[in-house]
C-alpha cells in the first residue's frame, strides 16, 4: 500500500485521492511506514527476530488475508481515475439547481472580483450563481468555464459542465455544476468528457435563480491533473 | 535462542553500519520495483472499467489512501508509547480515582490527534500498559472528537451556526464518559477483551534496554500494529465504497426534512460513510440545505464514534458482546442529541 501511494505521487495523480493539503503528509508517512517495514522484513530474513513461530492458520486469518488481495489487485489493475459522472448523478447532479450544489462556496468574497471575466474560473463562477440575485448583473458578459460533461434532466437541450468538490478525499466529493444550454449536445459530446466553455450568460427560462451559459464555442480538453474544484 | 542474544546485544558502531547497508540495499530493491511497476502500469492503465465499477475502485482507493496515512501516525505513536513510556510513567499522570481517570482518557484526544483509525492501536498500547478496558473505551469515543484539529474543522465547517462545535464536543464528552461508567460496573472487566489480545503483555525488565533493542521493539510493535490494523481497514474501504457506488442516496436525502427520521437517516449514514472525524463536518455541511440541524448533530457524535469501518477495526481487540453494547448505547445517546437539538433548539 505504501508502495501504491509512493507510486501514485511519482505519477502525480494523488490529487485524484485526497485533497491536495493532504499530499504532504500522505507522502511522509508512507516513506516512514516504508523504512519501517523494509527493516522488519530485513530483520525476518536474517532471522534477527524471533518472528511469531505458531502462526495459526485458522479460517479467520485466510479470510482476514483476502481483502488485502483484492486491494493490491484493485490498485493493481483498476486505472485510476478521478470520480465519474455516474458518481456525479448519484450524487445529485441532475435533479436541478438544488443538485448542482451552487451554494457551497460562501459569497463574502464576492466583492474582491474583477471585470476581467477572462480570469474568473469555474469556482468563482459557482460562487456567483449561488449568490441569487446578485448574479443578475452578470447576464450577458462572457464566461470560460471547464469540467467533465454530465448529463441535465432536460437531456436534449442541456448539459452540465461538472467539478468535484473535495474536501478530504474522493469519498466526500459533492458534485458542482454549471448547466450549459445547448441543444442536441450529446450528439457531439459523451458524458465524462472534459470540455472547455465559452459562451455568454444568460437566465435559465425554467428556475427564477437558474442561470445558464449558451456557448459559443466547446473544445475538447484533457482532464487536468487535478480535476476537482479545491 | 536467537532473538534473545541479540536482545542484549549493545549498540556498537558495526550494527549501526549494517543497519545502513541493509537500508541501502532496501532502497535500492524498492526503486527498482517501483520502477517496473510505472512501466507496468503504463499498459494496465488502458482498461476501460464501467463507470460504477470504475467509482466503486476510486472509492475504495481513496478511503485507503486517505486512512494508511493516519493509520501509520497511530501505529508509530502506539510503538512509541509502548517503548519509550515505562507504566509508572503513564500512571502518574492519571488520577488515582476511575472517574476522574476517564474524564483525563476523554480529554487525551488532544495528544493524540489522529484519524479515528488511528486511536485503535493506541488504545491497544493504552490496555497493554494495564489501563482497565471501560477507560480505554472512553478514549476511543472520545479522542476523535475532543481534540484540536477536529475542533477547528467543525468550527470552520459550521461557521454560520457555531452552537454545532459546543453540541459536538459537549455531547461526545457526555457520552463517552457515561458509556465508560456503565463499563466499569461491570463484573468482569477481562471479559471484555478478546483472548489473544492478552498476550503483547511485556514482562518489565529491571535494567535499561540499548537502544538498538528499543529501535527494534518500536520496529515489530509498528509492524505489528500497522498490519492488524491495514487488514482491517481493506473490509471496511471495500463495504464503505460499495453502498456508496451502488446504493442510491435518494432514498436518505427524502427523508432529511423530517425530525426524527432524519436524524435516524443521518445515524444509519454515519454509520455507513467511514469519514475521518477530523474532516466529517465539512461532509456534513453538504446537506445543511437537506437535512436538520439535530441530525447533522447526531451525524457529527455517532459517526466518528462507530461505523462499520470502526467496529471491524474494534473487532481486534474488543469482544464482539462488548461492541454490541457501546453501539446500542452510542446509538441511542445520539439520537436523543439528535433529537432534543431539534424540538428543543
Amino acid at each position: 500500500m505504501t508502495g501504491f501511494i509512493i507510486r501514485l505521487a511519482i505519477k502525480q495523480q494523488l490529487a485524484l485521492y485526497v485533497h491536495p493539503r493532504y499530499i504532504l503528509f500522505t507522502v511522509s508517512m508512507s516513506i516512514i511506514a516504508a523504512v519501517f517495514i523494509a527493516d522488519y522484513g530485513v530483520g525476518l530474513f536474517r532471522g534477527l527476530r524471533a518472528s511469531k513461530s505458531h502462526v495459526r492458520i485458522t479460517l479467520q486469518e485466510v479470510l482476514s488475508i483476502i481483502p488485502v488481495a483484492l486491494v493490491i489487485l484493485m490498485i493493481l489493475v483498476a486505472p485510476q481515475r478521478a470520480l465519474t459522472s455516474s458518481a456525479a448523478q448519484q450524487r445529485g447532479l441532475g435533479e436541478g439547481s438544488a443538485g448542482q450544489n451552487i451554494g457551497v462556496f460562501s459569497s463574502s468574497s464576492l466583492t474582491n472580483y474583477s471585470t476581467n471575466f477572462d480570469s474568473l474560473t469555474f469556482n468563482d463562477w459557482i460562487t456567483i450563481f449561488g449568490a441569487g440575485q446578485f448574479a443578475d448583473s452578470y447576464i450577458g458578459k462572457q464566461a470560460t468555464v471547464s469540467g467533465f460533461v454530465v448529463a441535465a434532466e432536460e437531456y436534449d437541450n442541456n448539459f452540465y459542465v461538472s467539478r468535484f468538490f473535495v474536501t478530504c478525499c474522493a469519498v466526500d466529493a459533492t458534485p458542482l455544476g454549471i448547466k450549459i444550454q445547448q441543444k442536441d449536445w450529446h450528439k457531439d459530446y459523451k458524458e465524462d468528457q472534459w470540455v472547455e466553455v465559452r459562451g455568454t450568460i444568460a437566465k435559465s427560462p425554467s428556475g427564477i435563480y437558474d442561470y445558464v451559459i449558451i456557448p459559443d464555442n466547446i473544445r475538447i480538453i484533457e482532464q487536468p491533473r487535478n480535476p476537482y474544484a479545491n | 535462542m536467537v532473538a534473545k542474544k541479540y536482545a542484549y546485544k549493545g549498540v556498537g558502531w558495526k550494527s549501526i553500519g549494517r543497519s545502513i547497508i541493509r537500508l541501502l540495499i532496501i532502497i535500492s530493491v524498492i526503486s527498482v520495483a517501483a520502477s517496473v511497476s510505472l512501466v507496468f502500469a503504463g499498459q494496465v492503465n488502458d482498461i476501460q472499467l464501467p463507470n460504477k465499477l470504475q467509482d466503486f475502485s476510486t472509492l475504495a482507493s481513496s478511503i485507503m489512501v486517505e486512512a494508511v496515512p493516519f493509520i501509520i501516525l497511530g501505529a508509530l505513536v502506539a510503538g512509541f508509547v509502548q517503548t519509550f513510556v515505562s507504566e509508572k510513567a503513564l500512571f502518574k499522570i492519571l488520577p488515582k480515582s476511575p472517574f476522574f481517570r476517564r474524564i483525563v482518557l476523554s480529554l487525551s484526544g488532544s495528544i493524540f490527534p489522529v484519524c479515528e483509525c488511528g486511536n485503535v492501536p493506541v488504545a491497544r498500547s493504552l490496555l497493554a500498559k494495564g489501563v482497565k478496558p471501560a477507560e480505554a473505551v472512553t478514549f476511543l469515543l472520545a479522542a476523535p472528537i475532543l481534540n484540536p484539529v477536529t475542533f477547528i474543522t467543525t468550527m470552520e465547517a459550521f461557521r454560520f451556526d457555531q452552537s454545532m462545535v459546543v453540541i459536538r464536543m459537549v455531547g461526545a464528552f457526555i457520552i463517552a464518559n457515561f458509556i465508560g461508567w456503565v463499563l466499569h460496573h461491570h463484573p468482569n472487566q477481562k471479559s471484555l477483551v478478546v483472548d489473544d489480545f492478552k498476550t503483547p503483555v511485556e514482562v518489565e525488565h529491571k535494567h535499561k534496554h540499548s537502544l538498538g533493542y528499543k529501535k527494534n521493539k518500536l520496529t515489530s510493535m509498528f509492524v505489528t500494529e500497522f498490519w492488524t490494523m491495514f487488514k482491517m481497514l481493506s473490509v471496511g474501504a471495500f463495504v464503505a465504497a460499495a453502498t456508496q457506488s451502488f446504493i442510491p442516496r435518494e432514498v436518505l436525502l427524502h427523508v432529511g426534512s423530517q425530525p426524527v427520521l432524519s436524524v435516524l437517516a443521518m445515524l444509519l449514514l454515519a454509520f455507513i460513510i467511514s469519514l475521518c472525524a477530523n474532516v466529517d463536518a465539512f461532509f456534513a455541511l453538504a446537506y445543511s440545505s437537506t437535512f436538520t440541524f439535530g441530525s447533522l448533530a447526531a451525524f457529527l457524535i455517532f459517526g466518528p464514534m462507530i461505523d462499520i469501518k470502526i467496529l471491524l477495526l474494534m473487532k481486534t481487540t474488543f469482544t464482539t458482546r462488548l461492541l454490541i453494547i457501546i453501539t446500542t448505547l452510542c446509538f441511542l445517546m445520539s439520537l436523543l442529541i439528535g433529537l432534543l437539538v431539534n424540538y428543543a433548539l
